[in-house]
């Protein structure tokens, strides 16, 4: 019993920091005030719509494909698997609708180009936003 | 020299900003195909026999590149090399075109567009983007996926239903590759709308257009039809109005999909058949990295029939498609590899009475038991 406690508090502790740090935060210039809910959002970067609810060109931008974010954000405010995810994208890039976002090396260079764009909305780790941008959602 | 020069440095400073400036992205997908018929009595179903080497007749590569030019204008081109059973690959434009974004959602295109007659008729040749290797062949038996003209989508929502409409205008032109007889729609106009609530998805088309087609058959159909005192522009496709309407539906009940689709093809005033009905009715059920799926589909060619005073003229089935049934069941499974590969293996029985005729006129039930393997990636 002692035995199964003391895993149970070690898996857990290699375990719940993961899924801690797997929430995302989704960020915009702090220009933009825009109304934006899990539904908003999720228009914005499935391509279903280019401009942000009450006006203003829209730019997903996200972190790499793979990346525990990333899978975070498609479960979470996408709702899709990763392979739906690409499906879906198959159907859009090879129809022409639309291609997915544009996907950034790290966290940093999407806080910089946030900052510095009022057009771009992406996602980051949780708790990773500095003063350059703005968090409209947790998830 | 010097005015060569010239030349060169203002071909340059014109031409070399916008190849700076314009952003290139390829994209591309690839399926390997390999079927064989295991009831092959000689009359190929499908495209479909005994002989396993040839039947390349489903595989394609395409590679497609996207230059995103500037004030939200793109340019869109795919090239994609199709197996053919005699010749390996043929390689041909399959769409070209620039677009627009207009508004919000709104997108127009100009140049080679694809028709939306179908639920999968905007990425029916992605085949890693569904759950079969090629989509009900009776049902999606039309030829013509492209026309050379104009088309815009727009999406709209209404409550919880996010909607589509696409429009295209154009004409579809058949070539030496897609037909060895002219085959031509006028004033083609394709009006497709679509539709998301939840875990449903609907669809509904309606197009129509001016049908030129020539071929000896219609042409000796015609010349019988006169001895006969019917009127030739009774029997010859030129100009003679041609409607499709088409409908489907899609629902998602957790790891079970249904998906429905059926079609109605019209041809006023020709040989062509009177009218053309088709359908399927099929399921899907996941399971971790596999698709289990099963489809039954159907349909049915009503013949022209002409009547006078003097008897009856009935035009030979074999000239141009002739009167009958058809039916299949698909059973297949696909196996996901990675998130963008997928492994499909499928069985379809067809049975199929439409334009088989002994000599001495009576009709011939063909059946075909294909068995097909894909490797389908996208990259």
């Amino acid at each position: 019993m002692k035995y199964l406690i003391s895993s149970f508090v070690l898996a857990s502790s290699l375990i719940l920091p993961q899924l801690a740090l797997a929430e995302v935060e989704v960020v915009v210039h702090p220009s933009n005030s825009a109304a934006l809910d899990k539904d908003a959002i999720k228009r914005i970067f499935l391509g279903k719509t280019r401009a942000f609810p009450g006006g203003g060109e829209a730019v997903p931008i996200a972190l790499k494909e793979g990346s525990a974010e990333n899978q975070e954000f498609t479960k979470s405010v996408l709702s899709k698997t990763p392979k739906q995810l690409k499906a879906y994208w198959a159907k859009m890039v090879f129809t022409g609708k639309g291609t997915p976002p544009r996907q950034m090396d790290g966290t940093a260079k999407i806080l910089e180009l946030i900052a510095a764009n009022p057009n771009l909305i992406g996602f980051i780790p949780a708790g990773s936003a500095s003063g350059g941008v703005k968090v409209v959602g947790k998830f | 020299m010097r005015n060569r020069i010239l030349w060169a440095l203002a071909f340059c400073m014109f031409a070399a900003p916008p190849f700076a400036t314009a952003e290139l992205q390829f994209n591309g997908f690839a399926s390997i195909v390999n079927g064989i018929d295991l009831e092959d009595d000689g009359n190929p179903v499908e495209g479909y026999n005994s002989d396993t080497v040839n039947n390349l007749q489903d595989s394609k590569v395409a590679l497609q590149w996207t230059a995103d030019l500037d004030k939200g204008m793109r340019f869109v081109g795919q090239i994609m090399a199709k197996g053919s059973g005699d010749d390996g690959y043929l390689l041909k434009y399959d769409w070209a075109y620039f677009d627009f974004n207009i508004g919000d959602s709104g997108k127009l295109k100009v140049g080679k567009v694809r028709t939306p007659l179908y639920k999968y008729s905007d990425y029916l040749d992605v085949g890693f983007a569904y759950h079969w290797i090629t989509p009900p062949q009776i049902m999606y038996s039309g030829s013509f996926n492209n026309a050379d003209g104009a088309g815009y989508q727009f999406n709209f929502e209404t409550g919880a239903l996010e909607q589509s409409v696409n429009i295209v205008i154009g004409r579809y032109q058949s070539n030496d590759i897609e037909r060895v007889t002219p085959f031509d729609l006028r004033n083609f106009i394709t009006l497709n709308w679509s539709a998301t609530m939840g875990d449903h998805e609907f669809n509904a088309v309606y197009a129509q257009a001016d049908v030129y087609f020539d071929s000896a058959g219609v042409t000796a159909a015609a010349a019988g039809a006169g001895a006969a005192g019917i009127p030739a522009a009774d029997v010859i496709v030129a100009g003679d109005l041609g409607q499709f309407v088409g409908m489907g539906y899609k629902g998602t009940f957790g790891d079970m999909a249904v998906i429905t689709e059926y079609k109605i093809v019209t041809v006023q005033d020709s040989i062509i058949a009177e009218e053309e009905t088709g359908g399927y009715v099929g399921a899907t059920y996941n399971m971790g990295d596999y698709t289990y799926h099963i489809t039954y589909e159907f349909g049915s060619t009503k013949a022209q029939t002409y009547s006078q005073a003097g008897g009856a003229f009935q035009p030979t089935a074999d000239s141009v498609g002739g009167e009958g049934d058809a039916s299949a069941i698909i059973i297949g499974a696909r196996k996901d590899i990675g998130v963008s590969s997928a492994f499909k293996a499928e069985i379809t029985s067809q049975t199929n009475d439409q334009a088989t005729l002994t000599s001495a006129g009576a009709k011939v039930e063909r059946t075909a038991l294909i068995l097909k393997v894909a490797l389908e990636t996208m990259f």
